[in-house]
């Protein structure tokens, strides 16, 4: 095994001096986006219920589709539940060098995506959204990413825009 | 000698004529075994009929006539700073790749190619996880120019470690030398086999169970009868002996099989150091051979089972973005350091292991565990067993024991921009990677973990990603800082 040549050099990291992420910088998404979830939740459940009726009416043993139903509701209610009680929790927080997102209620995580590994950047708004003037943020990396939903339309798209043109600066700067 | 490969790939060339045995291979590969035999079956069923005489010579005529054809259309030709790839039979599609995205060129000698001293070649870029186009067959020293240009282009952009030149610019080529970094003699090959564990092999032959009736009918034995007879315990005892001795036999025919496919996959295993990656290539009836950027390799991990352990060898994997990981059975830790020398950077390597995670981490696993076993215990209540269902108890100490074993035996370690950790229950499984190759940083506590204020760490890589479990949550945090500031302030390419 030959030894390579190693001419690189880096000098150690000062961990102490490290910029934190403060955990008080979060931006809350919009409260609309309760709403949104919400509402998206009961037609998903408006759904479950028809269905379950339908095949209810239509099939001898009853029973079995109507408890089915209950069940996917009942997972649904739950989801609502916990969805009204992480909605505070969830934010976002935008640095000189990087976008974090902050989700979760049972067990709670905060992403950080660098903008130097940003590959491209888009905004998405489905049909509940567009009623209620809100819009979801794509951030792609490769092999991950964020997703950042329930923000207003106007702030998506800055978002967006910095976080394009923050990816081109850095890598230029680097 | 690159004036040279840049003035050959200048016309366009096309693959030899044999390619279109190649295609038909391949086409009948995505056509599907099962739909080609049900195809025959039906074509087969018309024979006595006139259509069965016209229909399958004609199937076949069109079939070779459609392979001429995309032989015929397929060309590639280097304009510039790109390969072009022109192919299609009825609408032309052009392919256009710039030679400095191109990651990897591979050359495989298959069996087929070997009588005619052909080659395949397979291009790898970053933006795609599978192979972007292959050369079925070519000419090796055509193959080889390409590999070359490519390399060039990679080199161009790249700045190798090791190699001199600033950080983050353009590094003068080094000379196009390759060196051998280590290289598999048929004893270590041996040794590999032999290491790894003695019932892998028995998968392969586990359905041939269902002839142990006509088997043990060669020697003379009617199992049926035997089987019957074994309910007087004397006359049973052949059974016993039966069972060993087929275990043996297994065992036996298993390493067999282990070291054979050792043999012939990795015969002559060679690692190059390429001006700008590695090259790998092995086999004994299909020579393969496989490169990657030094960049673009994300992760070493290498794995160790205790058979292993007594031989003093590991199975190293370089784990590379998309398809296309290089893997090295048979690496011993003098290898293993070569190599880390020449993937991760002097101040990416962590290989003091020396932090551990919280030792609360052995609740989880124990009460999920716990969780499991009772669901089953009630489960097998009401089944026949009954009260013998207690007898899952004795399952406790072993979950306990594997439990507590993997958390004190965990470790981790950060030194400068290198992070690495080892897991070991019986076998060890260690993974390197370089912080400033990081895609994005995640910490997470779970409900747990908040209770008892601690958290896990994720770092996504290009293609995978390390997790540290169980870290008090300063520790964790101050992990993510270092992580993003590597990433976001280290001017070294990262792909």
């Amino acid at each position: 095994m030959e030894p390579s040549p190693q001419p690189f050099e880096n000098p150690p990291i000062d961990i102490a001096g490290l910029p934190t992420l403060d955990d008080n910088d979060f931006i809350p998404l919009d409260p609309r986006y309760l709403m949104v979830s919400l509402v998206g939740m009961g037609i998903f459940a408006a759904i479950v219920l028809l269905a379950g009726v339908v095949v209810a009416i239509a099939v001898e043993m009853a029973w079995i589709p109507l408890v089915a139903a209950a069940g996917v509701l009942a997972i649904i209610a739950i989801s609502a539940v916990l969805r009204v009680l992480e909605v505070r929790n969830i934010a976002y927080q935008v640095r000189q060098r990087d976008i974090s997102y902050r989700r979760g209620v049972i067990s709670r995580t905060v992403s950080t995506q660098p903008f130097v590994r940003v590959q491209h950047a888009r905004v998405n708004r489905g049909p509940i959204q567009r009623l209620f003037g809100l819009a979801t943020v794509h951030i792609t990396a490769a092999g991950s990413g964020l997703v950042i939903p329930g923000l207003a339309n106007e702030e998506a798209e800055q978002i967006k825009q910095l976080v394009i043109n923050r990816a081109g600066d850095l890598q230029e700067d680097l | 000698m690159i004036e040279a490969d840049r003035r050959l790939l200048a016309e366009p060339q096309r693959q030899s004529p044999v390619a279109v045995v190649f295609l038909l291979i391949k086409a009948i590969r995505n056509l599907g075994i099962v739909n080609i035999g049900i195809g025959a079956l039906f074509l087969f069923n018309l024979r006595s009929s006139v259509a069965f005489a016209i229909v399958a010579p004609l199937l076949v005529l069109a079939a070779l006539a459609v392979n001429v054809l995309a032989w015929w259309r397929y060309t590639f030709v280097v304009i510039d700073d790109e390969l072009v790839v022109t192919k299609g039979i009825l609408s032309e599609q052009r392919l256009v790749i710039p030679l400095g995205r191109v990651q990897s060129v591979s050359i495989e000698q298959d069996f087929l190619h070997r009588p005619l001293e052909l080659v395949r070649a397979s291009l790898d870029t970053a933006g795609s996880s599978d192979t972007e186009f292959e050369i079925q067959a070519v000419t090796r020293p055509l193959a080889e120019a390409l590999q070359r240009l490519t390399a060039e282009y990679v080199g161009a952009v790249t700045a190798p470690p090791g190699e001199p030149g600033e950080p983050g610019q353009p590094a003068p080529l080094a000379a196009p030398v390759e060196r051998v970094l280590l290289r598999r003699t048929p004893t270590d090959l041996v040794k590999v086999g032999l290491a790894q564990s003695p019932w892998a092999g028995l998968a392969l032959i586990g359905p041939l169970l269902i002839f142990v009736d006509d088997f043990a009918g060669v020697f003379g034995f009617d199992l049926g009868e035997q089987t019957a007879a074994a309910e007087d315990f004397e006359a049973g005892l052949w059974v016993i002996w039966a069972v060993v001795g087929f275990l043996a036999l297994a065992t036996v025919f298993s390493l067999v099989l282990q070291v054979s496919r050792a043999v012939v996959t990795d015969w002559d295993l060679t690692l190059f150091r390429t001006p700008t990656g590695l090259r790998r290539t092995s086999g004994l009836l299909a020579k393969k051979s496989r490169a990657s950027s030094v960049e673009r390799i994300q992760r070493l991990e290498h794995r160790q089972t205790p058979v292993q352990r007594l031989v003093g060898i590991n199975h190293l994997n370089l784990v590379t973005i998309g398809e296309g990981d290089i893997a090295l059975p048979g690496s011993t830790e003098g290898d293993i350091a070569g190599i880390r020398d020449v993937v991760l950077e002097p101040d990416s390597q962590a290989t003091e292991l020396d932090r551990r995670i919280s030792p609360k981490a052995v609740i989880p696993p124990i009460r999920n565990g716990m969780i499991v076993l009772l669901l089953a215990m009630v489960g097998l209540y009401f089944s026949p067993i009954g009260w013998w269902s207690l007898l899952g108890l004795l399952v406790v100490p072993v979950i306990w024991y594997l439990a507590q074993r993997e958390i004190r035996l965990h470790r981790w370690s950060v030194n400068g921009a290198g992070l690495a950790q080892r897991h070991e229950v019986f076998t060890i499984r260690t993974e390197e990677i370089a912080l400033r190759r990081a895609q994005r940083v995640d910490v997470r506590q779970s409900f747990f973990q908040r209770r008892r204020n601690l958290a896990s760490v994720t770092i996504d890589m290009a293609d995978g990603s390390v997790q540290i479990p169980m870290i008090p949550l300063g520790e964790a945090k101050a992990l993510r800082d270092l992580g993003l500031a590597c990433a976001e302030t280290d001017p070294r390419p990262w792909m």
